[in-house]
């Protein structure tokens, strides 16, 4: 088998073609699933090992522990370390629109955002995909903020808004442009706008704080020459035709908690966009049965592979809650139906 | 109904905070009770803001803005009310669980729940079990909340509530359930007397639970 075929297979699902099977890939892969599966690899070792088709990588940054679980990152923001591979921001420095002006912002090509990047741009380059993952116009913004203060800057502090969201994209696009040129084949954005219900804040208000800069992010990222794919957890129908209207090549992961399904998404937009997901992280992966696993992978690939642009997934990451066995069902079905006649 | 309650509840839902602190002031300058005032006014504009949150009308933004401008009403009726003694629509314990840090589902509830006239407890985040028993027979509230964001959580809600059975406590306190991951029928596995689908419905639920 040709070395380039993972990254073939997905570049190909992003430009919605047809590849020779529909590709996989995740975002965060929890270590305690990769020691459950793979004792004693990393994860490099894990994506060669499930023979995934690309890899997920953020920027390295620089974190100040002020105790064991707790530490502060370049923004500012307190972090607490949690069971889970995703640290919760529990405290920010933005308190009131004065602390922006001495407040300082960390360098967006500092050499240690990318040792990461560049340990798969060794190992994988050519080979699998290397997707390198920014922010856009929402998460920056909230940790600066808290989550309280920012929504209802929409309506108080609209100009400070506007100021969070453009430091947060002018850091992400020399971040992007910086990691491309290192060799990111693929930018991921991961600022969640939504919950279950819908968008935390409404259409009105995205269309006015939050959708020019994310264009502006999706036309960086293209200008950089790799294709972009947007992540939101939730409910995002209400605000789905601005998306895709952007020109942004992927959305992920059209959360089943949020009612969003790949057939519906699919109807709709054809092959206007490429689809990643949906394998429901808390159904059957976490509380199920391996067959259950299969059954819902397979309506998975049965209504997203129909003519290409679709990447399997689960509708999150892989987390420690993924049961392993459930998660070796989801990729045999995969490589059992996956294929494309 | 005085005028002013009308007015209030508007500026409310408007979310003026200093004209509603205002007004409120004004009510109670006037000679109206703080039970009428918090009835009549913040309790009638908050539900206005519940139902049209409900409906969609509204989203997190101008709820947080409306809750902010209820606490500054609430701040000049709180201390009249405690002083008469007054009853609340409830008390509401409220927590997330052990292992889950997420907390704006979690305050958005509380908040409602505010805005109804329940006498709201918070536990924060991260909480263990034994700590929702130790509030439990402290505060005795008609009401537990427990929320859940994570699906690696959930099991921590089927924890809590067969740690009120142990304690001997679980026909003391009604328990609603709420989060991301968390469904009606798992709210029922796990032995809950109700789930709310969000904060928008948990005021529905809580005061379902109460009648």
């Amino acid at each position: 088998m040709d070395d380039s075929v993972h990254l073939e297979r997905v570049l190909k699902a992003l430009n919605r073609k047809q590849p020779d099977r529909v590709p996989s890939i995740e975002w965060e892969i929890d270590e305690k699933l990769i020691d459950s599966l793979l004792p004693g690899g990393n994860l490099l070792d894990f994506i060669e090992w499930t023979d995934l088709d690309g890899v997920s990588i953020f920027e390295d940054t620089e974190k100040t522990f002020i105790s064991e679980n707790t530490f502060i990152d370049e923004w500012g923001v307190t972090f607490q370390k949690t069971d889970e591979i995703y640290p919760i921001s529990i405290d920010y420095p933005i308190k009131k629109p004065s602390d922006l002006a001495k407040h300082i912002l960390p360098d967006p090509c500092a050499p240690v955002r990318f040792a990461s990047l560049v340990s798969a741009v060794e190992r994988f380059k050519g080979k699998r995909a290397i997707l390198f993952r920014a922010h856009d116009v929402f998460s920056i913004p909230r940790y600066l903020r808290g989550i309280e203060n920012l929504l209802m800057d929409f309506i108080l502090n609209p100009d400070l808004l506007r100021e969070l969201v453009q430091i947060s994209v002018t850091y992400n696009t020399a971040l992007i442009n910086r990691a491309v040129e290192l060799g990111a084949d693929a930018i991921f954005l991961t600022d969640d706008y939504s919950d279950n219900r819908g968008p935390m804040m409404s259409p009105k208000h995205f269309r006015e704080f939050l959708l020019p800069g994310f264009q502006h992010t999706i036309n960086a990222i293209h200008k950089a020459g790799v294709p972009a794919i947007k992540h939101t957890d939730g409910n995002i129908w209400p605000i789905l035709d601005d998306l895709v209207n952007t020109g942004v090549d992927c959305i992920d992961p059209l959360d089943p908690l949020g009612g969003m399904s790949v057939s519906a998404v699919k109807e709709k937009y054809g092959l206007r966009i490429c689809l990643k997901g949906n394998v429901n992280i808390g159904g059957a992966l976490s509380l199920g049965t391996p067959d259950e696993v299969r059954a819902e992978t397979l309506a998975c690939i049965q209504a997203g592979k129909p003519g290409g642009g679709y990447i399997l997934s689960t509708s999150n990451s892989l987390m420690s809650c993924i049961k392993p066995e459930n998660y070796m069902a989801m990729l045999e079905t995969l490589h059992r139906y996956g294929d494309y006649d | 109904m005085a005028l002013i309650f009308g007015q209030i509840a508007d500026e409310l839902y408007n979310g003026n905070a200093e004209t509603v602190a205002k007004l409120v002031q004004q009510a109670i300058d006037e000679g109206h009770g703080s039970q009428t005032v918090l009835k009549d006014g913040l309790i009638a504009g908050m539900d206005r803001v519940g139902q049209d949150f409900k409906s969609g009308e509204l989203y997190m933004p101008e709820v947080l803005v409306c809750a902010r401008a209820m606490h500054a009403g609430m701040d000049i009726l709180k201390p009249l009310l405690v002083a008469s003694n007054a009853p609340t629509a409830g008390k509401f314990l409220i927590g997330t669980v052990k292992g889950d840090l997420h907390e704006i589902g979690k305050n958005l509830v509380k908040m409602m729940l505010e805005g109804a006239g329940f006498e709201t407890i918070d536990l924060g985040v991260d909480v263990a079990p034994e700590t929702f028993i130790e509030a439990v027979r402290t505060h005795r509230p008609q009401i537990l909340g427990l929320s859940a964001l994570l699906t690696t959580t959930l099991n921590q809600i089927t924890m809590t509530i067969q740690a009120l059975e142990q304690a001997g406590l679980r026909k003391t306190v009604l328990v609603m359930v709420g989060g991301a991951p968390v469904t009606a029928s798992f709210a029922k596995e796990a032995g809950a007397d109700a789930y709310a689908e969000d904060a928008a419905s948990a005021v529905d639920s809580a005061r379902a639970l109460l009648a």
